[in-house]
């Protein structure tokens, strides 16, 4: 579903060159549920970003499904991601200006939902996160907890194929965390991708196949012990 | 404060694109105030050069006859003199005449005086006014008849080796012999008496050449002929403002005494002339009297009909400096939003140097050291764009001898206060916005950081666009209404017109001119008159043949027959031949539509109407023909009662050609060189018709190029603005759009998102603009007796017009924020 061959990303700041993603190779199955894990800086978020196609590839392949997308062009990547991907951020990354029930919604405007079946299918949600009763919060109203469920209610309202969490739980204390991941975990049940980006090894063992980074290198893959046991 | 220097231009240049915004901004707001500055300078500083232009009065005549108001500015030559005995607190007196042809000098020297700086003036000239003498004696050069006072330039050109003394030669002149009874001609002799500083450029007088006022024979030596220019210098300590008890028409005392020696010495003249006593006048709410206006307020305030010059109007000098405040004040507002932009994204420095301990008055000193370090480069730019633009604009043709230098020199304590005065104003508003904030809420709440003061900012991007709608809407009605002028209808067919003025002579060699240019076959019609549309009309009084108890002042013009043909005039009733009648007291006239309704004629053809000369003798007119109304006047009146007479040989003042092509230069030459042929040393004057009628409209060419110059800063301000509210807008907002762009928002709708506000925006300002267009432009307008109506058509297309260079304003930097990186958006948080 999702390969990655020799995979580079260079930054360039005042001449200096940084690689974030040193020739990474990498390949995705259909209903996986992947973590990537590494110390600060080795490149996670980068590899998370190229994936999601929010970033461009400095140099390498990236084929989804088959199909080249790395150099395809804006509009073209914009589509890619709206009717393939879901993000769920550290920071949550909420509209302020947006209630919960519109920032919900967000994704399915995109993708030109009809104005009645977006109003059904956030209501759906929203009783499926129990967080109906949070529908015209805005999101300084609400906690880190509720903040990021409505996250994850955002992306997996457009019904995405693959759902790319970048630390998901980092702002969370363990309990909302816990729910998070046990949010995650019935989506990928239920036939979603998941690739998440952690910190955390319990979490990251919570999944099928984890993804050591160091320095832009892909250092180990293992299979965790959740996905032994089965 | 060096510290503050190095820091604040440290950080200018690390934001570089927001550096050179600000720069410009603020450089294109203070050209144009500077710019401003000198010319109402330079306009408030008019004839304030004479030793006692405070006390330094010009005579003029205001009227009410048969219900025509004319307030004019020459007087009678009476006046001067003829006063002094019931004024005592007049110290001296002098008059001006203004020459209305060219005078040739033919000996030692071949030059041509020309005719509007050449002044008959009396041999007071050099004590009552402040012009400078710098050869011969100020009290005499000007004392006798024949004497030639010439400016440096002009005595520099003819004379390099010294012009006093010398003998000028001018035109022949015609003595009637006595004895034995002929006429005979002589060489008329002028003697160079003296050398004059050139006229300085801020004078309503402007001479070359300085003619003793003895040396000329005056036309109509009497109280009620007025053709002169009559100044009056007070005594010290003259009381000038009281006003007159009982009041009468706001008149000063002095003004008081003026009219009353007027009614002494003229009363009889004027009932002769009028056939109305100045007691019948006031009963009828008519009046016929004289007042002062200071020399130094005549260039500013003065309007009146034979005026010297063409005076600016007080007004457009008010709404230009008012304009030019606001383009500053504006400038300034937008250098205060872009800088709120910049401070955005440096929140988090400002925060941490709050809770390293930095003073509020530190943070704010350092802000404000930015603003004005800004403005001060600005001022360079300023004095840049300022040294390019100023000397080609209208502003400075008047007066081509301004050093612009000098002036800002002159000036510079000023400008460098109005800089100051930018930077701190500039600089206060974000100065003070940053450092109200706690550290904590700028370090935690960013997000109510950069939402307050959202609605204030876009309240001035509405001012803005107000401001530029309403004055490019205004810059587009001068336009439309000198186009107007230049292609409206005035009653006869101005184009392919040619006229020769003032040709000397022509009594005596007329036929022979006549006869060469009826050679010509380019030339379809020739007329000779005393008057053209826009030159030289006179008035006088009338009396209705049916009804002559009331007086009637009326327009006179002098033409013969092909007059009406050559100009292409329409006859609306009877004809336009004018028979001779056997009594000269009798005589036949042509007379407009509009006279017909001033006396009200029902049937006009046959109708009498008398008129009364000045030497109270009357003429009995027989009406021939009606002529259709024409505009002999601007556009700016409405057409005035009007009675052409037949030629007289010895008024011919003006020859109209009616040519078969549009006038051209090589044409003008070779009927010159005719002119030349059969006048060998008289000076030859010519204009085309339409260029000579399109000078009435000067001042509204001036005001229409200065009306661009303001449209070009105004629109450029406005779209500054638009750049920095998009610019504060992307930094508040770039999180917002990464994360749009990552739940799959589009260009289309991330553009949509992005200008629905500016858009909005301008919208509101275009609602706002409109009534205030209008009014404005309603009013200027108003000037104007004839004139095109307002337009929604026109406002809609400088709208649409406003909103295209918007878009174009915003294009860019909206398309580098949307096809930045998403990731790159979510980084930056």
């Amino acid at each position: 579903m999702i390969e990655l061959i020799d995979i580079c990303k260079v930054f360039r700041n005042k001449g200096v060159e940084t690689k974030a993603l040193n020739n990474i190779n990498l390949s995705v199955n259909d209903g996986e549920f992947v973590s990537i894990m590494g110390p600060s800086g080795c490149g996670k978020t980068s590899l998370l970003n190229i994936i999601g196609l929010i970033d461009t590839p400095s140099s390498g392949k990236f084929l989804l499904d088959g199909k080249l997308v790395s150099d395809i062009n804006e509009r073209n990547r914009t589509d890619t991601r709206k009717n393939n991907f879901a993000f769920v951020f550290q920071s949550f990354n909420l509209i302020d200006d947006l209630t919960a029930w519109e920032n919900i919604e967000l994704p399915l405007v995109y993708q030109k939902i009809p104005q009645r079946e977006r109003a059904k299918r956030v209501d759906e949600i929203l009783e499926k996160f129990n967080l109906h009763h949070r529908a015209d919060y805005f999101p300084n109203e609400l906690s880190g907890g509720q903040q990021q469920s409505i996250a994850v209610a955002r992306a997996v309202i457009a019904k995405p194929r693959i759902i790319l969490a970048d630390e998901p739980t980092g702002n969370l204390d363990s309990t909302r965390g816990e729910e998070v991941i046990q949010q995650l975990i019935k989506l990928n049940e239920e036939g979603t991708t998941i690739i998440m980006v952690t910190h955390s090894l319990m979490q990251a063992q919570r999944s099928q196949r984890i993804i050591h980074l160091f320095d832009g290198h892909v250092v180990t893959e293992s299979y965790s012990r959740a996905n032994a046991n089965l | 404060m060096k510290n503050y220097l190095k820091i604040a231009i440290r950080n200018l240049l690390r934001n570089k694109e927001y550096f050179f915004i600000n720069v410009f901004g603020l450089a294109v707001g203070m050209a144009c105030a500077i710019m401003v500055l000198v010319y109402v300078r330079e306009q408030s500083k008019f004839d304030d050069f004479h030793p006692a232009s405070d006390r330094l009065y010009r005579v003029y005549v205001e009227s009410k006859l048969g219900g025509l108001e004319s307030d004019a500015a020459v007087t009678s030559p009476m006046f001067a003199f003829g006063l002094r005995s019931y004024v005592p607190e007049i110290e001296q007196a002098c008059r001006i005449f203004k020459n209305d042809r060219d005078i040739p000098v033919t000996a030692p020297v071949s030059a041509i005086l020309e005719s509007p700086t050449l002044l008959y003036v009396d041999s007071t000239f050099f004590d009552v006014f402040g012009f400078k003498l710098i050869e011969g004696n100020p009290k005499t050069c000007l004392s006798q008849p024949r004497s030639i006072v010439l400016s440096r330039s002009v005595a520099k050109q003819m004379f390099p080796d010294g012009a006093v003394g010398k003998i000028l030669t001018v035109e022949k002149e015609k003595k009637w012999v006595e004895k034995d009874q002929q006429w005979i001609q002589n060489d008329k002799q002028w003697k160079v008496t003296g050398i004059a500083e050139d006229c300085p450029a801020n004078s309503h007088i402007q001479y070359k050449s300085l003619v003793s006022l003895s040396s000329m024979v005056f036309p109509h030596p009497d109280w009620t002929s007025h053709y002169l220019y009559t100044y009056l210098r007070f005594k010290e300590g003259t009381d000038m403002k009281s006003k007159v008890v009982p009041a009468y028409l706001g008149m000063s005392e002095i003004e008081d005494k003026l009219f009353k020696g007027f009614i002494s010495e003229a009363g009889e003249e004027i009932e002769k002339s009028l056939g109305i006593t100045i007691e019948e006048m006031n009963n009828k709410d008519e009046y016929f009297i004289l007042r002062l206006q200071k020399i130094s307020d005549i260039h500013l305030f003065s309007h009146l009909k034979y005026e010297y010059s063409q005076n600016v109007n007080i007004q457009t000098l008010l709404i230009i400096a008012g304009i030019s405040i606001l383009i500053i004040l504006i400038a300034c507002i937008n250098y205060a939003n872009l800088s709120t932009a910049r401070l955005a994204g440096r929140v988090r420095e400002i925060g941490i140097r709050k809770i390293l301990g930095s003073q509020r008055r530190e943070l704010s000193r350092q802000l404000l050291a930015e603003s004005i370090t800004i403005s001060f480069i600005s001022l360079f730019f300023a004095l840049v764009i300022v040294e390019l633009i100023y000397p080609n604009t209208i502003l400075i043709q008047q007066n081509s001898g301004l050093n612009i230098q000098m002036l800002l020199f002159k000036l510079s304590p000023v400008i460098l206060g109005v800089t100051l005065f930018t930077g701190v104003v500039a600089g206060i508003y974000p100065a003070f916005y940053i450092i109200r904030f706690s550290p904590a809420t700028i370090l935690k709440q960013q997000k109510q950081f950069s939402a307050s003061g959202k609605g204030l900012r876009g309240l001035l991007v509405i001012i803005q666009f107000v401001f530029s709608l309403v004055i490019i809407y205004s810059t587009s009605t001068i336009y439309r209404q000198l186009r107007f002028v230049q292609q409206k209808g005035v009653g006869f067919e101005k184009e392919r017109l040619l006229v020769i003025q003032n040709p000397v002579g022509l009594e005596e060699d007329g036929r022979e001119f006549h006869r060469e240019l009826m050679e010509l076959k380019e030339i379809e019609n020739v007329t000779y008159s005393n008057a053209v549309p826009g030159k030289m009309l006179g008035m006088q009084s009338f009396q209705n043949g049916n009804d002559r108890t009331n007086n009637l002042l009326m327009y006179i013009m002098k033409a013969d027959s092909m007059f009406f043909k050559t100009y292409g005039m329409r006859l609306v009733k009877g004809s336009f031949t004018r028979e001779k009648h056997v009594s000269k007291d009798t005589m036949d006239v042509v007379i407009n539509e509009e006279a017909v309704k001033y006396l009200s004629l029902k049937d006009p053809i046959g109708s009498t109407i008398y008129r009364i000369n000045s030497d109270t003798s009357t003429n009995c007119l027989i009406v021939k023909g009606v002529v259709g109304n024409f505009n002999f006047e601007s556009l700016h009146t409405k057409i005035q009662p009007l009675i052409l007479f037949p030629a007289s040989s010895d008024s011919m003042k003006f020859v109209t050609l009616r040519l078969e092509q549009p006038v051209d230069h090589a044409f003008a030459e070779r009927v010159k060189k005719i002119w030349e042929t059969v006048h060998p040393n008289s000076p030859f004057t010519q204009f085309s018709m339409n260029e000579s009628l399109g000078a009435f409209y000067n001042e509204e060419q001036s005001t229409g190029q200065v009306a661009v110059v303001f449209s070009f800063f105004a629109i450029f301000i406005a779209c500054m603005g638009l750049y920095s509210l998009l610019a504060l807008t992307t930094i508040f907002r770039t999180k917002e759009i990464g994360i749009r762009k990552v739940l799959g928002a589009g260009t289309k709708e991330l553009v949509l998102l992005l200008s629905k506000e500016i858009f909005r925006l301008i919208t509101i300002a275009g609602v706002i603009a409109l009534p205030i267009a209008f009014l404005l432009s309603y009013y200027w307008l108003n000037r104007f007796a004839y004139h095109v109506v307002l337009s929604f058509t026109n406002y809609f297309l400088v709208f649409i017009a406003v909103f295209v260079v918007a878009v174009f304003t915003i294009y860019r930097q909206l398309w580098h924020t949307i096809n930045s990186d998403a990731g790159d958006s979510l980084r930056s948080e």
